[in-house]
């Protein structure tokens, strides 16, 4: 049996975002956010039972945001695969609703990150394998992950500085965007090298942000306050921890999580509208684009010349100004799904894209190591 | 910074001494050198001289 449109998304918001200021913990940006999904889908805090969170703040964090709520669930799941749990949450959310083991799930995240120093907070342990060469983590890893790819592809540095171009330029459409200013492939070519060859304008931001989502089955979805936005299908994958492990620094596992998802959507990448893809660096936005299908293994670079993922070009990629432009504070999963659920309901304003029925929104945890991909759908989806 | 491919059948991250990074490129053939360092020893590689394609 297949969970394809059988749980939906009836909730969703972000907290504040970009630099709250002291006094803030990431349990108030969780707060803050799920009262206002909550609101969003017309449900009470006494609805959820069933609760998802990852935090690197938060040992125990299902633990600590459920405390910090005053909710009991009777399903609890911490699962953390980096910046992909969040979106792994909503596979496992579904199938715990379809199992009747929850009725209405909440996934939520918070981090202040910026506010505290502007560090990225980790919980990752050093590899005694790699910590004598000390690399940037986990910048390096992913450079090393562009260098590979430029050497075998051709693949230039002004082809992920279009990348970095087109999320500035969605940025400029979402009022709660980071960064709005204009940016140039130059820009980016002159920016600060942070670990060669991705630039400082090639790297996400460091902000303080966090978001909700709720989900309940289709059925009581319906009868809720906002158009059901459904699990289509969903898939996770991952092959290595460490940089070193990865098999082939060019391909990701999203070449098993995006198919997996497509078949229980049934659906596949010429069907996408909107597509969220997780842009830690430009070199992830330009391998997930190859590796689920919008574009064979190598010719990422010239698939995003010429403006093709920005405002007005042939693909849709990250209409919220992505974690380039507009948010990413520490773990950016739970702000993929938000997008495309705004998509889907149309309430994207100046960036909506006309008649959004089917989104992708695809997670990337580690150093390219977990790759969790989900499809979402409006009714006329299903 | 950068991942040695050795023919013993695996890979590991490791740094190419004695050069800048500009001189090591994706594909040069090095060859492992032991370095004492304060922390104790540390695998560290050299270039061969020779580029092989990869």
């Amino acid at each position: 049996m297949s969970l394809r449109g059988r749980v939906a998304v009836v909730g969703a918001a972000e907290s504040e975002l970009g630099e709250v200021g002291p006094g803030w913990t990431p349990l108030d940006l969780i707060g803050q956010s799920t009262l206002r999904a909550l609101e969003d889908a017309g449900l009470r805090k006494s609805d959820v039972d069933g609760l998802f969170s990852a935090s690197p703040y938060y040992h125990m964090p299902t633990l600590s945001v459920g405390e910090y709520l005053g909710i009991r669930p009777r399903y609890t799941d911490a699962s953390t695969t980096g910046g992909s749990s969040f979106v792994s949450h909503l596979l496992h959310a579904a199938a715990a609703i379809d199992a009747g083991l929850c009725e209405v799930a909440l996934i939520t995240y918070g981090s202040t990150q910026r506010s505290d120093g502007g560090r990225l907070v980790s919980g990752s342990e050093p590899s005694p394998y790699e910590a004598p060469y000390r690399p940037r983590y986990p910048v390096s890893m992913y450079a090393l992950a562009a260098s590979r790819h430029m050497h075998q592809y051709g693949t230039t540095r002004e082809q992920l500085a279009e990348i970095a171009v087109a999320a500035r330029g969605w940025a400029k459409l979402n009022p709660k965007a980071y960064s709005r200013d204009d940016l140039t492939v130059e820009d980016v070519l002159k920016s600060q090298m942070v670990s060669s060859p991705l630039s400082v304008r090639d790297c996400c931001l460091v902000t303080d942000g966090g978001g909700a989502v709720i989900l309940t089955a289709a059925e009581r979805a319906r009868s809720l306050r906002k158009p059901p936005v459904y699990l289509l299908g969903a898939g996770e994958a991952h092959w290595h921890r460490n940089i070193s492990q990865m098999p082939d620094l060019t391909v990701t596992a999203a070449t098993e999580s995006g198919p997996r998802a497509y078949e229980m959507a049934r659906t596949g990448p010429s069907e996408v509208d909107v597509a969220m893809l997780y842009d830690a660096f430009t070199i992830t936005t330009l391998m997930f684009l190859e590796d689920l299908g919008f574009c064979g293994k190598g010719e990422g670079g010239p698939f995003v010349e010429g403006g093709r993922i920005a405002p007005g070009g042939g693909l849709a990629v990250n209409t919220s100004g992505g974690g380039l432009s507009y948010n990413h504070p520490g773990m950016y999963g739970l702000l993929l799904i938000l997008e495309a659920v705004r998509q889907l309901r149309g309430e994207c304003e100046g960036r909506q894209i006309k008649d959004a029925e089917v989104a992708l929104v695809h997670g990337n945890g580690g150093v390219f190591s977990s790759q969790v991909t989900a499809v979402l759908g409006s009714e006329a989806a299903l | 910074m950068c991942l040695v491919d050795l023919e013993e059948g695996f890979r590991m991250m490791s740094r190419v001494e004695g050069v800048t990074a500009e001189e090591v490129g994706i594909g040069a053939q090095v060859r492992l050198r032991i370095e004492d360092t304060d922390d104790g020893p540390v695998p560290v590689f050299v270039l061969d001289g020779t580029e092989v394609k990869r």
